[in-house]
């Protein structure tokens, strides 16, 4: 099934990149799975389009951004991640500036955290931010200072 | 804290990286299974049986396999399309008697409807793909969106080039389209604003047409007037522009942050739109820019094919879970049992014929095929 095939391969390549963004997004490596294998079925639905506009990888981080935002919308989860250390097994660094970094994205709304992660992890411009979450530029700039500097408040705070 | 620190502390959180499980392996099965998953719309029960019944495939399509009548649902019959080829787009002649493929393999190919035999050779691009086509009005040249950015004119008749390719973007045109009067083709490319150009003089025509947060171009469509242009682009919003003006005209249909839409077409009388997105068929009202359907709900995960009968009164869709519907423009209302074919095909493009009476699909696996609409 060279369908298949095809898509396997672009997958393949393109997961472990959107599972670290989904992480970013999400903070368990749990959750971040799930969206990535939720947001890569979508994608393999779609494969025959996606080919055709050479953008597979757009789409797929683009159908991530949906899953997250979507999932966020329905739960409103409240994300408490400085009382645990999850997932530390395989850490050799130190967990709690980790910790302390989630902690801070998770005081974000969805979408700032997005913008924050696709700007500054992922290095996309305004424009390609804008372009995957659907919005204006304007609002990209506007988010991620705002964004920012709330990190900035909730870092400073906790002295890193 | 700067951007770098910020930059570095990201990177910091990624630090305790489990290994992956299988999530390829997962997000492919339940990608399948989306696939498959059966939905007969508002059709169920006995009609659903009826559709079974209904789906009868196209004129001569059968003469290699089985006798006119037998439902194609129980066999896999020849379609249109070379060895094992997968198109992904068709559109047929203004004529109704070539169809035009674009197929996997770079090539564009020229089909007879009534035999459904290739006509002549592929026309094939030296290391580019063909990503888009179009009949002129007159369907005396095939215009081919291609994927080093150029777009390309050929005679219909000799499949000869015409003249030399209109470099349009640094990076692939993905769709092209020809005014109603045949002078101008719009080409929509990836990197690069919406432009027109002079079929004979090969200049740009007018300024720029794109949205100012949008770098892809997808779709490019003519109104049947030729007053108006429309825009698909990466952001999934449908745009209007005037071509007298370049500006745009209204609201932009599917507003950003909404529904994505994944495919739009004018209907022949000029008035609507019609539009495929992740969940729903809708239509729009040109004028007022105001969705004047109600949502047409759309089977499996999304959905591209979408199109208009002639007379504007059907909207003909076809879905990521392999059902083609057919609507009615005044009530929303399926007005045909649907067409759910054996195998859940994956549907992309699709055209209606210009008599309205075929459709013909590209799906993920195998060749064109020509559906018949209408009562079975």
């Amino acid at each position: 099934m060279r369908f298949a095939d095809e898509f396997a391969e672009f997958a393949e390549g393109a997961a472990p990149r959107l599972r670290r963004t989904a992480f970013l997004l999400c903070g368990d490596w749990h959750t971040a799975e799930d969206l990535v294998q939720s947001a890569l079925a979508k994608v393999f639905v779609a494969w025959r389009r996606i080919q055709r506009r050479d953008a597979a990888h757009a789409y797929a981080t683009r159908t991530l951004m949906n899953c997250y935002l979507a999932d966020r919308r329905l739960k409103r989860p409240v994300e408490i991640l400085t009382d645990r250390l999850p997932e530390s097994a395989f850490s050799e660094s130190a967990p709690e500036t980790r910790m302390v970094v989630l902690a801070a994205l998770a005081t974000l709304p969805p979408k700032a955290r997005a913008v924050v992660v696709l700007r500054y992890w992922a290095d996309l411009s305004i424009e390609d931010v804008a372009s995957l979450l659907g919005c204006s530029p304007g609002n990209v700039r506007s988010q991620s200072t705002r964004a920012l500097a709330k990190l900035r408040v909730e870092l400073e705070t906790k002295e890193i | 804290m700067d951007e770098r620190t910020l930059r570095s502390l990201l990177a910091d959180a990624l630090n305790s990286e489990p290994p992956m499980g299988p999530v390829v392996r997962n997000a492919l099965r339940a990608g399948i299974r989306i696939r498959r998953r059966r939905t007969t719309g508002a059709v169920g029960g006995f009609a659903a049986f009826a559709a079974i019944v209904g789906l009868l495939p196209a004129t001569g399509v059968l003469s290699h396999s089985a006798p006119a009548g037998r439902p194609a649902a129980h066999g896999r019959f020849k379609g249109i399309g070379g060895h094992g080829d997968r198109p992904h787009a068709v559109t047929f002649s203004p004529s109704g008697k070539i169809l035009a493929t674009a197929d996997n393999d770079g090539t564009a190919r020229l089909w007879n409807v009534a035999t459904q035999r290739q006509i002549g050779a592929p026309i094939r691009l030296n290391g580019a793909r063909v990503k888009g086509i179009a009949f002129s009005p007159d369907g005396k040249v095939l215009a081919t969106a291609d994927s080093d950015g150029t777009a390309r004119l050929w005679n219909v008749a000799n499949h000869r080039q015409i003249g030399a390719p209109i470099v349009a973007s640094k990076e692939a045109v993905v769709d092209v389209a020809f005014s109603p009067d045949g002078k101008l083709l719009a080409v929509s490319a990836e990197g690069s604003p919406a432009r027109l150009w002079s079929v004979s003089a090969r200049h740009r025509v007018g300024k720029p047409i794109s949205p100012a947060n949008d770098r892809y171009g997808l779709l490019v469509e003519f109104s049947p007037n030729g007053k108006l242009l429309l825009t698909l682009g990466f952001d999934s919003t449908v745009r209007l522009w005037s071509l007298s003006t370049f500006r745009e005209v209204g609201k932009p249909i599917g507003s950003t942050g909404g529904a994505p839409v994944n495919n739009a077409v004018f209907s022949p009388n000029g008035k609507l739109i019609g539009t495929a997105g992740r969940s729903y068929f809708k239509i729009w009202s040109v004028t007022t820019q105001k969705q004047v359907s109600k949502n047409m709900p759309v089977g499996g995960f999304s959905a591209e094919g979408v199109g208009f009968t002639p007379d504007s009164k059907v909207l003909v869709t076809t879905d990521a879970d392999g059902t083609i519907a057919q609507w009615s423009v005044a009530t929303s209302e399926q007005v045909e049992p649907v067409i759910a074919p054996k195998g859940h095909p994956l549907f992309g493009d699709e055209a209606v014929s210009p008599d309205g009476k075929l459709l013909a699909t590209t799906q993920s696996e195998g060749p064109a095929q020509l559906w018949r609409l209408g009562k079975p």
